[in-house]
């Protein structure tokens, strides 16, 4: 994993603030919202999740190489589920449930485990949809540091 | 006992409170509040704590933070406020010559000292010559 110098609740502010500027007007962005160019070094921290129509898994369509190292069997449409327990992509997605259910950003922090470090971390997941009525995608993000026992 | 704590940032959009995002973290929540109600695009904005108790299966809520128009209304008339007091001090100057005007006023009430001092002559006089009178009188 990359070097954490801090935990950056900023990213998640950052990220709340574009997924709101997107919105123009509606409920929420679609997916052809989000851009990478938009996003610039954000964009490493960030993944998108594609759900699919009912009873299809979701997949994630993106997903950031300080969340998930290039260095690693590759998440790249693979599904969501799939993500090893307790990892921080893990930890970042696993209240999808809830974003549905809610139909809003929902901002989580907690601890887990990562590539052998133990690692403070906080994320966001915001929803997309292309009609403005169904959700479609998610936009996520999230960072960490690593715990350092004194 | 277990309990969950989440934080919820509604804005009030067209009378009714608008669920915006949630949070589990207060002062990120906060934080939020303020940066939504800064952009001005809402009348007011509020957190709102969610307390889930897993055990119960029930769930307390909490507003724990909430601003309105008229807050915004408050903070603006604070500010112009302290920028006006420079003027403010310049006015207490310029409130202060009204005051001078009633001065004056006053001494035109003092004009009347001198007639006092006429009124006590006379009576000065009055009385000397009552006195002098007094004296002729006798030596009749």
């Amino acid at each position: 994993m990359a070097e954490y110098k801090g935990i950056e609740r900023r990213l998640v502010f950052r990220l709340l603030d574009y997924w709101e500027k997107k919105k123009d007007g509606r409920k929420m962005p679609s997916l052809d919202d989000i851009k990478a160019s938009e996003l610039g070094d954000d964009w490493d921290w960030c993944f998108l999740i594609l759900l699919g129509d009912e009873d299809e898994s979701a997949t994630f369509h993106h997903i950031g190489s300080l969340i998930w190292p290039a260095d690693r069997a590759p998440l790249m449409g693979k599904e969501v589920s799939a993500s090893p327990d307790n990892s921080l992509v893990q930890q970042a997605t696993r209240f999808m449930p809830r974003v549905m259910e809610l139909g809003v950003p929902v901002s989580i922090g907690g601890e887990c485990e990562d590539g052998g470090d133990k690692l403070l971390y906080r994320s966001t997941l915001m929803p997309l949809s292309s009609d403005d009525e169904f959700v479609d995608a998610l936009f996520g993000g999230a960072n960490c540091r690593k715990v350092t026992n004194k | 006992m277990s309990q969950a704590v989440s934080f919820e940032v509604d804005t009030y959009q067209n009378n009714r409170w608008v669920l915006e995002c949630v949070l589990d973290d207060k002062d990120m929540a906060l934080s939020t509040a303020k940066r939504l109600y800064d952009s001005k695009r809402f009348s007011a904005v509020r957190v709102v704590q969610e307390t889930f108790n897993e055990d119960s299966n029930s769930s307390r809520e909490r507003v724990i933070f909430e601003t309105t128009v008229a807050d915004r209304d408050n903070r603006a008339a604070k500010q112009q406020t302290a920028a006006v007091k420079v003027d403010r001090s310049e006015r207490k100057s310029l409130k202060k010559r009204p005051r001078q005007n009633t001065k004056p006023a006053t001494k035109t009430v003092k004009k009347s000292g001198p007639s006092l001092w006429v009124l006590l002559l006379w009576l000065v006089a009055i009385l000397a010559g009552g006195a002098t009178l007094l004296y002729y009188l006798q030596s009749l």
